[in-house]
């Protein structure tokens, strides 16, 4: 199976990793790439695009990602969407928390702009 | 997986090198505004909210520069946003705001409207 032409939406409060991590998924995966600043423009997002995986900030000033997480599950065509948690808290015990309320992955900031998309094919079992 | 032969890793370097710059502006802008929350001394690091904002600028910074590459900074601001976690001291946080601030690289005006954002 192809990685390219997914659909991803980012969800992330900083501008600067919205931008970088939409420019790497586009140019190095192929993939359609479309970011939210917060999380009630991302579930509105993600119901009109119905991507194919969602880049969830965890700390974010208004909803936190995994509240969004579970607004996400509530909504039917986003009920099985991967969601992917990027995370600057890079502690054992956080990664293990993220993990229980049923992200796909979690992906530590920093990362490498030039290895996203292959990080998330990884995680998500894209792989050709 | 996609395979570096079908994809042009220079141009995204290119493309990521271009927004670097903005981002750094961001975070000076943050630093700065991290500096005024918790005043030049420390004054404010007993205050919850300063230090709650503190500390989230802090989170903002540490991923953001190491994204780009600045990785003292990044450890900077991660090693203060630890610290604002707890109850430090306030010459402890003078001490690391001080690493932070010299950890900042470059010369790039801070941007603004961070402020909007935060």
């Amino acid at each position: 199976m192809s990685t390219s032409n997914r659909r991803v939406v980012v969800i992330d409060d900083d501008p600067s990793i919205r931008e970088v991590a939409t420019l790497a998924l586009s140019m190095a995966g192929g993939h359609e790439s479309y970011s939210a600043a917060d999380g009630f423009e991302g579930v509105e997002l993600a119901r009109q695009v119905r991507p194919d995986a969602i880049l969830l900030d965890v700390m974010m000033p208004t909803v936190d990602g995994p509240t969004v997480l579970s607004r996400l599950r509530q909504v039917e065509d986003l009920r099985r969407t991967p969601v992917v948690f990027l995370t600057a808290k890079v502690g054992a015990q956080d990664i293990s928390r993220l993990d229980g309320l049923g992200a796909a992955a979690v992906i530590t900031k920093p990362f490498d702009p030039l290895t996203l998309a292959d990080q998330l094919a990884t995680a998500l079992g894209w792989e050709e | 997986m996609s395979s570096s032969a079908d994809r042009d890793d220079d141009g995204l370097a290119d493309a990521v090198a271009a927004l670097a710059t903005r981002a750094r502006r961001r975070n000076r802008a943050r630093v700065e505004q991290v500096v005024r929350l918790l005043g030049p001394a420390g004054e404010a690091v007993e205050d919850p909210e300063a230090r709650d904002h503190a500390r989230r600028l802090c989170h903002a910074v540490a991923g953001s520069a190491g994204t780009f590459g600045d990785d003292e900074l990044a450890e900077s601001a991660r090693d203060l946003e630890d610290t604002l976690d707890e109850s430090p001291a306030v010459d402890e946080v003078v001490a690391m705001v001080g690493r932070l601030r010299d950890a900042v690289p470059g010369d790039e005006r801070p941007d603004p409207t961070i402020l909007r954002e935060s």
